[in-house]
């Protein structure tokens, strides 16, 4: 910064393009200084309270930063910064900027409010029984929630900003002592590395925490619930909060995390272990029914029971597609629904499930396009998708490519392919954590709450599954352990 | 450095490959060498692969760690040698794989496919090997973690549906024709033995537990022994004196007291389970010959060896396309069984000559005042 008041407001002025919200107002006591700040996102209220009138009634005899930040100015958070850039992000933040000539700094003012959304239940994932709220927009809001859970002088948190244009603010969270300090160095460095022009939403940067951008599978966990979040901090993880998102990220992320329901824990846990291994079901039914039943049709007819196989025959009888291609045309069909549905105006919604589910499916049964077992099995694999909804794009391009493979060899191709895609799973590490664990390497303690969940008073140990700090695995009181993980 | 794998991945492969290549043709094929007391064959090969992984096991807990066969070799004997045993290793994994593949064939031929399109065939095999044999021991051992259960789902049923057809008198008297067929069969039949071999292939990589490091490779090993000779047991049982034409023992099986109302029911489980097997068993081969180029080459790349091995599989399986019997009956000869005898046991040999000379070349570094001796690596 510059010392001279006047050359600083013109260099601000010049870098925002003079831009009409940008808003000097000019104070003269026993120095001249000037407040800096962008109209509508700055609260003006709290700054002529607090700043501006205590600044023009001051009668100190020696105005200098000190004196400014510790006895005149009435706000709470006050920094001084000297990098004109990092004074200009501050201002485009809402934030209140105190020029005082013949100084080299300036005193950034923590006035900054937007208008924001409330915390309610989000809508994606709403529970039966247990905390609704969620996370918002705002950073501090969604630290301060998480710091409401989590009140613990350990919960660390890192601060960073990333994006050229957008700069935006991203807050890294563990429990030290929990967390592993590899992990966190990791997930540390990767973000120091971000170079982009903007982060607009967390997922800009889960692309960047992922160790296979390419894969199709999820690398990196996300939550709109604090709960959650906080949930998985106590686990060990590292959590990413970035400014304008309300999804949390998390590092290190298992496959079988997504199986795992907020639900599961407030409730009867036989009946989440029942809940489980529906959701594991589902992830069978969701890939293979398909490819299943074109692979009996087509290639292995003897497989079926006889009755069954008559009632196929009746069906199908006459239809001018083969089996392959009617799966195929009927699965395309669900999925333009689908789109459709989500981008579609809501109040046309319901127009446009009765024109897909009435018109489209039973006038083209009735009319011998295609056969109502294509369409029942199509349907029960579209239904079965969203009862794990995290997973519903990875699993949408296995059931296609399943299909594919049923429809080219049949049993062998299922078979083939499947192993081609758990092979590829257990060689894949999410951030030192094995990211079919705890199957693959079979974990026994942390099987108690993925394939079954136990009893929460039986959990006494931190999953070993996650990379997470080894010496302090209990739950309860003080732990050595050593885990080694294949 | 190369992943570690654990004692539980390690004694689920050496599981696996101990029962892979051992229900297919082989039941015929030893029924026709010993009889109806072919199953005390097996019995005894079995019990003599069981030696042999124990010995290996006792020598791997004892070496240094991150030690592979050929760095042994290398150091206690020369380094052509182990080139030349690498070598060897490598015809040999070659043979098992192709007999894995042409069995996988023939067992999908026998109990799905009427007109599988070969062409499809090799050429998804070819993929799925270029995959496998990528991926490091490691991915191939935590596959097998996942297909625990419905391994054992499969075991299960094999040897549960066929078993009320089972006739006991089949099975008796023990040795009715004395000694001499036991030994023809144990003479001719040791390319489908000697699997502790792939331990040497895993050495340096395994990461033993700190407590009886070697329980748990044993358990996998005498359960797979345990279920092979029940295998064996409910095979002559059921078929009598016709065995000898089941060529195919697995895929025979489980259809063996189908009835119509048991179609499209349980066996479809174990044939889509055995398929896995046969193809991770397939797999587990091909890196073993991955890995043997890897070390006679002395490169870390694993993308060249994979190719050249899933090519020369797939070109092998083209070249003996349908002829199993072929390749078994060449297999079964008295030269190649006991050049195979030479290889599980001389190597096993040459593991403890070279573990005896390392232990006095390390003896003889204690005595030498300030040196550091090799033990302290550990």
């Amino acid at each position: 910064m510059r010392k001279n008041l006047q050359q600083s407001i013109r260099s601000i002025k010049k870098t925002l393009g003079d831009s009409k919200e940008l808003i000097v107002k000019k104070i003269s006591n026993k120095k001249n200084m000037a407040i800096v700040y962008m109209l509508g996102l700055t609260d003006t209220t709290a700054l002529s309270k607090f700043v501006i009138s205590p600044l023009q009634q001051s009668t100190s005899k020696d105005v200098n930063i000190d004196t400014l930040q510790s006895s005149i100015i009435g706000l709470s958070e006050t920094t001084t910064e000297s990098v004109e850039q990092k004074v200009i992000d501050a201002i485009l933040k809402g934030k209140g900027v105190l020029l005082i000539d013949g100084e080299s700094q300036a005193i950034i003012l923590a006035t900054d409010k937007y208008k924001e959304r409330g915390i309610e239940e989000p809508p994606t994932s709403a529970v039966l029984k247990g905390p609704r709220s969620g996370f918002v927009e705002n950073l501090k809001t969604n630290l301060s929630i998480l710091r409401k859970i989590l009140a613990t002088p350990s919960l660390r948190t890192i601060s960073m900003t990333v994006g050229k244009h957008t700069s935006t603010s991203i807050i890294i969270a563990y429990i030290d002592g929990i967390a592993n300090n590899k992990v966190v160095d990791n997930v540390k460095k990767r973000i120091e590395n971000i170079n982009i022009d903007g982060v607009i939403d967390s997922h800009y940067i889960a692309g960047f925490l992922e160790e296979k951008p390419n894969s199709i599978f999820k690398q990196v966990g996300d939550s709109e619930k604090p709960d959650v979040v906080a949930a998985k901090i106590l686990e060990g993880r590292v959590c990413i909060i970035v400014d304008g998102s309300p999804i949390i990220l998390t590092v290190p992320f298992v496959y079988l995390e997504d199986f795992q329901s907020g639900d599961d824990y407030y409730g009867d846990h036989a009946r989440a272990t029942f809940l489980r291994w529906l959701r594991l079901a589902s992830i069978f039914i969701t890939i293979l029914t398909p490819a299943l039943y074109i692979a009996v049709v087509l290639h292995h007819y003897k497989a079926i029971p006889l009755k069954f196989l008559i009632t196929i025959i009746n069906t199908t009888k006459g239809l001018p597609l083969t089996p392959f291609a009617e799966i195929l045309f009927v699965l395309i069909l669900f999925e333009i629904l689908y789109e459709a549905s989500l981008r579609m105006p809501k109040y046309l919604g319901l127009a446009l499930s009765i024109v897909g589910a009435l018109i489209l499916g039973d006038t083209a049964v009735k009319a011998g396009l295609i056969s109502p077992p294509a369409v029942m099995i199509v349907a029960v694999s579209g239904l079965s998708i969203y009862c794990i909804p995290d997973q519903a794009a990875q699993l949408n391009i296995l059931r296609l490519l399943f299909t594919f493979a049923g429809g080219m060899l049949g049993f062998f191709g299922i078979t083939i392919t499947l192993l081609f895609v758990v092979v590829y799973l257990c060689d894949f590490d999410s951030y030192g954590s094995p990211y079919f664990a705890p199957i693959a390497p079979f974990i026994n303690n942390d099987i108690k709450d993925f394939i079954y969940k136990t009893d929460i008073v039986n959990m006494k140990y931190r999953p070993k599954s996650i990379a997470n700090n080894r010496r302090n695995l209990k739950r309860q009181g003080e732990h050595n352990g050593k885990n080694n993980i294949h | 450095m190369e992943k570690t794998i654990s004692t539980n991945q390690t004694g689920l492969m050496l599981a696996i490959f101990t029962i892979a290549l051992k229900l297919s043709a082989l039941p015929a094929i030893a029924y026709s060498l010993s009889g109806a007391s072919s199953y005390v064959t097996i019995a005894i090969a079995l019990a003599l692969d069981l030696i042999g992984t124990i010995i290996i096991l006792k020598l791997l807990t004892k070496l240094p760690k991150g030690m592979t066969f050929f760095d042994i070799v290398s150091q206690t004997l020369s380094r052509p040698i182990a080139i030349l045993i690498y070598s060897i290793l490598l015809i040999y994994f070659l043979l098992k794989s192709l007999i894995t593949l042409q069995e996988l064939h023939d067992y999908y031929i026998v109990t799905l496919f009427e007109d599988l399109n070969p062409y499809f065939f090799v050429i998804t095999l070819f993929l799925i090997m270029l995959f496998m044999c990528q991926k490091p021991f490691r991915a191939l051992g935590r596959t097998l973690e996942v297909c625990f259960w419905p391994l054992l789902i499969g075991i299960t049923f094999t040897l549960i549906l066929p078993i009320g057809d089972m006739e006991i008198i089949n099975l008796l008297p023990v040795c009715e024709d004395g000694f001499a067929p036991v030994l023809n069969g144990l003479v001719h039949t040791s390319i489908s033995f000697g699997d502790f071999i792939i331990l040497l292939i895993f050495m340096g990589r395994i990461s033993f537990d700190e407590k009886k490091p070697c329980k748990k490779i044993i358990v996998y090993m005498l359960s797979a022994i345990s279920f092979i000779f029940n295998f064996y047991i409910v095979f002559i049982g059921c078929f009598g004196n016709t065995a000898v034409g089941q060529t195919l023992a697995l895929g025979e099986l489980p259809l063996h007291n189908a009835n119509p109302g048991t179609i499209g029911r349980l066996e479809w489980i174990t044939i889509i389970i055995w398929t896995v097997v046969l193809i991770i068993q397939a797999g587990i081969l091909g890196k073993c010959s991955c890995d043997c180029i890897k070390q006679i080459f002395h490169t870390d790349r694993d993308l060249p060896p994979a190719i050249i091995i899933s090519t020369i599989m797939t070109a092998l399986l083209l070249i003996s396309y349908l002829q199993l019997s072929t390749i078994l009956h060449i297999g079964t000869t008295t030269v190649v069984s006991i050049v195979c005898y030479g290889i599980h046991w001389g190597i096993l040999i040459l593991l403890i000559i070279s573990y005896i000379i390392l232990k006095n070349k390390n003896k003889k570094t204690y005595s030498v005042p300030h040196s550091m001796p090799v033990k302290e690596h550990r």
